[in-house]
């Protein structure tokens, strides 16, 4: 393929721009929306834009919310261009989430899971019918939700952290054992996928996936092509703290904590194919910022490719290559959107040989008639 | 309660989540009164974040986060010369020198200690204000999905 530049159109594309600026500002005599009301009243919406920049900075993905319009692909654009322009100053050190400040925890597997199910904040059971009074609350109503909600807060401690639901199937010998690998993860950020690439860049690949993506090549395999049939064995949702060595004295402190969603599911039991004993296989999921969705859908895709590359790949999802080259947003996002831009040389080009193929046709029509 | 309050390791999390105005403002104060320099440069960037996945125990890289830190030089009382330092997730190196002053004044015990460890105590309190607000989410919505043969039709108890 290739490209010709274009000239021409350098005012219209400048008022373009102030436009889209304006547009925010336009029918009305509203205040602006602040970074910080993004960041806590659309949290979801904000934590999307975390997890598919692949950058935990939540100051610059709400801002880039805001001048986006709400558009979570164009958003999750700027966070990439961002860090694409700073340096990479560090590694951390290997994170463990059972570290995790939980918010939410819960198991479809067993209803009793050391520790206790917690449901945090879900939309889960809610009827999905609208709640009018929002279109009218006003600073006062809105103040009063936390206040009322934080009055008289438990007095029992509640451990922040709890052990794995998975860890004890382990222990029954219901998995297969596992030792931990400290390979060097692949790199996404600096290497191109090449295929077969290792399961850490299938991992981080899709953690910093586009939600959509991700749960319709997940869906795909729910439906019928593909035979994960999950079971969500932990969804937890909490702050991870963060370690890194302090400057002066190398020891370990805590510089911060990131807000991760997390899911172990268990699938179909296997036969380990070395003479041992049947285990249950697994999936695992994780992203930024609290997002179900995507993990669940992370950990389905991870169990499906580990079993195409096992078995061979029966049906898209379990295709790494497949999965993986189509649930990025922003090569997606980026591919869908060129179309828009000027393409009159190859559309011209296009049309001319459609001229010349409908007048050979024609011809051709014209010899056979007089053949006749 | 001992002095400082918190382990070393705990301190950066602990300034960081007081007030960054006064954090700064004290920082400015000490770093004059006791002739800070940079041991190195202050810097800001990225690290990528390792995890360690919990079905296969593999390393992956969950994504990137915002770095800062600083090592500074700090003249004590008795002429020698001590260090601090500081790493926060953040992209300011103002903020990571503002912090290594304060860590390197409360490590040696140096003049202004005190003003420090109150704003130690000050971000402590937010922080376990936060951690309160964490617990009860979880303690208010504990569940126990019964199965309706165990408990008849009533709902959870």
């Amino acid at each position: 393929m290739s490209y010709v530049a274009i000239r021409g159109g350098a005012e219209a594309i400048a008022q373009s721009n102030r436009l889209l600026d304006a547009v925010r500002a336009l029918g009305g005599d509203q205040a602006s929306i602040e970074v910080e009301m993004i960041e806590r009243q659309m949290p979801i919406l904000h934590g999307r834009v975390l997890s598919e920049g692949g950058l935990y900075h939540p100051t610059l993905a709400a801002l880039a919310l805001k001048q986006s319009l709400g558009d979570p692909l164009e958003a999750a654009f700027m966070l990439r261009a961002y860090r694409s322009t700073q340096p990479r100053l560090a590694t951390t050190p290997i994170h463990d989430t059972s570290r995790m400040r939980l918010i939410r925890r819960i198991s479809a597997a067993f209803k009793d899971i050391p520790g206790g199910q917690m449901l945090g904040p879900t939309p889960d059971y809610l009827q999905r019918l609208f709640r009018f009074d929002l279109i009218e609350e006003d600073r006062t109503m809105f103040t009063s939700l936390a206040r009322e909600w934080l009055g008289n807060l438990p007095d029992d401690a509640v451990p922040a952290t709890f052990p794995k639901v998975i860890d004890a199937l382990r222990a029954e010998g219901l998995l297969a054992p596992a030792s931990p690998q400290d390979a060097e993860p692949f790199d996404i950020t600096r290497a191109p996928l090449v295929f077969p690439v290792p399961r850490s860049a299938a991992l981080a690949t899709m953690a910093r996936g586009e939600t959509g993506g991700l749960l319709a090549l997940a869906y795909s395999n729910m439906r019928g092509y593909g035979d994960v049939h999950p079971t969500v064995g932990e969804l937890r949702v909490g702050y991870l703290p963060i370690l890194l060595p302090h400057p002066a004295t190398g020891e370990l402190i805590e510089a911060g904590e990131v807000l991760i969603t997390e899911c172990e599911i268990v699938a179909m039991y296997e036969d380990t194919g070395n003479g041992g004993k049947p285990t249950l296989t697994l999936g695992y999921g994780a992203c930024f910022g609290h997002n179900e969705v995507k993990a669940i859908a992370m950990a389905i895709l991870d169990r499906s490719m580990q079993a195409g590359i096992t078995h061979g790949p029966r049906n898209p999802s379990e295709d790494p290559e497949f999965v993986l080259l189509h649930v990025d947003g922003i090569e997606s996002m980026g591919f869908c959107t060129h179309y828009k831009m000027p393409h009159y040389i190859t559309f011209q080009s296009d049309l001319d040989r459609l001229r010349t193929t409908q007048k050979k046709h024609a011809q051709k029509a014209e010899e056979k008639f007089h053949a006749r | 309660m001992t002095f400082p309050l918190l382990p070393r390791s705990q301190w950066m999390r602990a300034i960081a989540a007081a007030d960054e105005a006064r954090v700064v403002a004290l920082a400015a104060r000490l770093a004059s009164d006791l002739q800070a320099t940079p041991s190195a440069p202050p810097r800001a960037g990225l690290a990528l974040l390792r995890l360690r996945e919990s079905v296969m125990l593999d390393t992956f890289y969950l994504g990137e986060i915002p770095v800062a830190s600083a090592r500074v030089s700090l003249l004590a009382p008795d002429g020698r010369r001590v260090e601090g330092g500081a790493i926060v997730l953040d992209d300011s190196g103002d903020l990571a020198v503002a912090l290594a002053v304060l860590d390197g004044v409360l490590a040696h015990d140096l003049p202004g200690a005190r003003d420090v460890e109150g704003l130690l105590r000050e971000g402590q309190a937010e922080i376990d204000g936060v951690a309160r607000v964490r617990g009860a989410m979880l303690a208010r919505t504990r569940v126990d999905f019964s199965l309706m043969a165990e408990v008849g039709n009533g709902d959870d108890a």
